[in-house]
């Protein structure tokens, strides 16, 4: 393994029945870079996160996450990951979420609460006092997920569609987040829908269609060129029209 | 082992703060209050004094209230998570299975047991205001076998919950539960008597079904009898170590095996 | 305004369905879809409410033994069975009464209704029950009776069965000779038996135990000398018939209206109720004592039998 490439996926294939859900995927992230993963719908976007994660194993190629298995509890306990649907147990208010994903990271209470009052705070969550997790929005919800990625102060941050169900003050909040947190060396990988997004604050970006890999690259190698340079990419590598 | 116990202790704690947040237990101990009280206040023909059928119907609804808590409970440790999707945040954090497994079940049975031991405060304290006996040893006895009965219902609701939907599991238990519980000592009878291979099929239900029957003592409790052996209490103690111990082997082997 | 308007329709319509419940009863009698019931019980329940009732007296009996139910006594190999004879005759009386059955008092009486099982183990046992150890000494119990200060705890189960089946006479009876023996007094007893018979009007163990009471715990040789009365006429058709109950029933009330009869020196009706003893029942022992009562220098035994 490369020394800064906390990601690597060489040949990695999952197939679903017939269908590959990923196609020969070879994809490194560097050490401290955003990366950003696109595709539309069904790209295997999730499926890719899954291997990442461990959740499923590929049918060939390997992965590597910081170094080692994504499965050994070593791996994980260096991961925070913000999972798709925010949904999380409506009968706990957000201390005790914390305090329940703190516990199974094995952490003490000392530093449980210290770290839970910071990160209440720091995503926005600071007046949401003892309500439960059922009586949130949805824009709640995904803070709260947030949190609960970073109460064990992860290296490698793997976020799946987090700007989903913001508004727009608090995609602002969260892009600053995000750069705070690539500010202090950890890398995050997410994958998301939302190309200007992407385009503002990813490192590098890239792009999925039908399971496989059509596009890498650096974002600021084509910024510059107008807002929607991006889009045209996307829309390029995906075989839409472009208009010009 | 500190952070296998802080794993742990997370995952059980979870259950019992949803049983007491959902209010299950408070809607069923007003439901207790309000069938007991008319009891409580009736004098037959005019007549005051009889204790023991209110004793009798306490204790039924304590083990009514107590399989329904914890079969509830434990049905509800698995799907909900993979439904909401719950579970994949929980796999993502440096905890294995075996261990989400046991502190799921610790959890249920925290939570059973808590309100077990509600409900038998009250009826401790009803029964000595009411006669002036305090927890006599055969109620503690009562109290540690209903444990053990609670344990082996845990461990069967949550190796259901890994298979089944929580409705077909809740079913299946509460007929296995219910069936055994009054039934299950008239099984050995009903095997002699009946032709093979209603027989074959009985005689299977008796060796491996949860024989949640050993655990009722409503009768030596209502009625005073003496207490049993500590021997006794030991064997009835370690069946259900037992039973409880093969069905979370059972739950773990599907557990690893299972997708997301 | 069309929400307010809604809102004010709810009383009116509220007022119309409570009228219409009060009077189409009233109005179409017998040719409502429903047909009346004598009470609720009875409409829920239907013929299931005599099941229940007896349920409710077997459960009386389970608590008149302690708890101890037939099947914990029986099928236990090596199981110590107590049954003290001694006890067994103190409480042979009481145990009569508390069932309602009508046992003979003699030496040889035995729980008929709890065989304590030495014959019939080896054909319902089951073979390598690998439990048999537990399930033994978890529910197996001695035999027991609850002590006579205990005889409360059965009047709950007992109400229930009467309440149930109103025309169970079994539950009457026994409700009465428990309702007697806890109160110490006889008027409840004597109301629940009475009520019995406005359903049951052709019992004659109901008009026998009226009898017994009124004449044992009220002293009222008159109104019991009615019931024994009744008693005789309403056994007098299944007496007939063979019904041995019957036929004890008849001749042992013939035996108390000839007591109270020898009391009160009525010779004439005496020996009226003599012949009809001997022309039923000649060799019975109560019409021996019947017979002794016509005798100048002994008289009858005026006592209880």
């Amino acid at each position: 393994m490369a020394t800064n490439n906390v990601v690597e996926l060489h040949g990695v294939t999952r197939r679903f029945g017939a269908v590959a859900a990923v196609d020969r995927l070879s994809l490194e992230v560097r050490q401290g870079e955003i990366m950003g993963f696109l595709g539309t719908n069904g790209a295997g976007k999730t499926t890719t996160i899954k291997l990442m994660l461990g959740f499923t194993h590929p049918d060939e190629g390997t992965v590597s996450i910081l170094g080692g298995a994504p499965e050994r509890p070593a791996t994980r306990r260096r991961i925070g990951y913000m999972p798709e649907t925010a949904y999380y147990y409506p009968y706990l208010n957000i201390h005790e979420l914390l305090r329940f994903y703190g516990g199974i990271c094995g952490m003490d209470t000392a530093t449980i609460r210290a770290r839970s009052a910071r990160l209440i705070g720091r995503v926005g969550l600071a007046d949401a006092g003892r309500r439960l997790l059922r009586h949130y929005s949805k824009g709640m919800l995904q803070r709260a997920g947030i949190a609960q990625a970073l109460l064990h102060d992860p290296d490698l941050l793997i976020l799946d569609e987090p700007i989903t169900g913001l508004d727009p003050l608090a995609r602002i909040q969260f892009r600053d987040l995000l750069l705070e947190l690539r500010g202090e060396g950890k890398t995050i990988f997410f994958s998301s829908h939302e190309l200007s997004e992407a385009e503002l604050i990813c490192d590098r970006v890239a792009i999925l269609k039908h399971g496989a890999l059509v596009w890498c690259g650096a974002v600021h190698e084509v910024a510059g060129d107008g807002a929607q340079n991006l889009e045209r990419i996307f829309l390029r590598q995906l075989g839409e029209e472009v208009a010009p | 082992m500190i952070v296998w116990l802080r794993q742990v202790r997370a995952l059980a704690a979870l259950a019992v703060l949803e049983l007491y947040r959902r209010k299950d237990l408070a809607v069923v101990l007003i439901l207790s209050l309000l069938i007991l009280c008319p009891l409580i206040f009736f004098t037959p023909f005019g007549i005051s004094g009889a204790s023991r059928y209110v004793n009798e119907m306490a204790m039924l609804l304590i083990w009514i209230f107590s399989a329904v808590i914890a079969l509830g409970v434990s049905a509800r440790l698995f799907p909900p998570e993979f439904e909401s999707r719950t579970i994949f945040p929980l796999l993502a954090k440096p905890v294995g299975r075996g261990t989400l497994l046991v502190g799921k079940y610790l959890g249920a049975c925290a939570a059973s047991l808590s309100a077990l031991l509600l409900f038998y405060l009250a009826y401790g304290v009803l029964v000595g205001v009411r006669q002036g006996v305090w927890f006599p040893v055969v109620f503690l006895q009562a109290l540690l076998l209903h444990a053990g009965f609670v344990i082996v219902v845990a461990a069967l609701g949550l190796l259901g919950s890994l298979v089944l939907t929580p409705s077909a599991n809740l079913t299946i238990c509460a007929l296995l539960v219910g069936g055994m519980f009054f039934y299950g000592q008239r099984l050995p009878a009903l095997v002699a008597a009946q032709p093979p291979p209603a027989n074959a099929i009985l005689g299977l239900i008796h060796w491996i079904g949860p024989h949640v029957e050993f655990f009722d003592m409503r009768r030596r409790v209502v009625h005073e009898w003496p207490p049993l052996p500590w021997r006794v209490c030991g064997a009835v103690m370690l069946y259900a170590v037992a039973y409880a111990t093969v069905c979370l082997l059972a739950a773990r082997s599907i557990f690893m095996r299972k997708k997301v | 305004m069309r929400n307010r308007w809604l809102d004010l329709l709810l009383l009116p319509a509220l007022l119309a369905v409570v009228l219409l419940a009060r009077t189409l009863p009233a109005r179409y009698g017998t040719a409502m879809p429903q047909v009346p019931g004598d009470d609720l019980l009875q409409l829920v329940l239907g013929d299931a409410r005599r099941q229940l009732g007896q349920q409710m007296l077997a459960q009386a009996d389970n608590y008149y033994h302690g708890g101890v139910t037939h099947a914990d006594c029986t099928g236990l190999q090596g199981h110590e069975h107590h049954h003290d004879h001694e006890h067994h005759h103190d409480h042979a009386h009481d145990h009569d009464h508390a069932h309602g059955h009508d046992h003979h008092h003699d030496a040889d009486h035995h729980h008929t209704s709890h065989d304590h099982g030495t014959g019939t183990e080896a054909s319902f046992t089951m073979r390598h029950d690998p439990w048999r150890w537990i399930s033994s000494h978890v529910h197996a119990q001695h035999h027991r009776h609850i002590a006579e200060e205990q005889f409360g705890e059965l009047l709950p189960w007992l109400w229930a069965a009467c309440r149930a089946a109103p025309d169970d006479i079994q539950a009457r009876l026994t409700a009465a000779y428990v309702i007697e023996r806890v109160s110490g007094e006889a008027h409840t007893a004597i109301r629940l038996l009475e009520e019995g018979l406005e359903v049951v009007p052709d019992s004659p163990e109901l008009a026998f135990s009226l009898g017994e009471m009124n004449l044992i715990r009220l002293k009222d040789e008159a109104t019991a000398e009615q019931w024994f009365g009744q008693s005789l006429t309403n056994s007098a058709p299944r007496a007939a018939q063979g019904d041995e109950d019957a036929r004890l029933l008849t001749i042992r009330s013939l035996h108390y209206l000839a007591v109270l009869a020898h009391r009160r020196n009525d010779t004439a009706r005496l020996q009226e109720l003599v012949r009809q003893a001997e022309a039923e029942y000649p060799t019975h022992k109560l019409t021996q004592a019947m017979r002794r009562m016509l005798r100048p220098e002994g008289g009858g035994s005026g006592s209880r039998q």
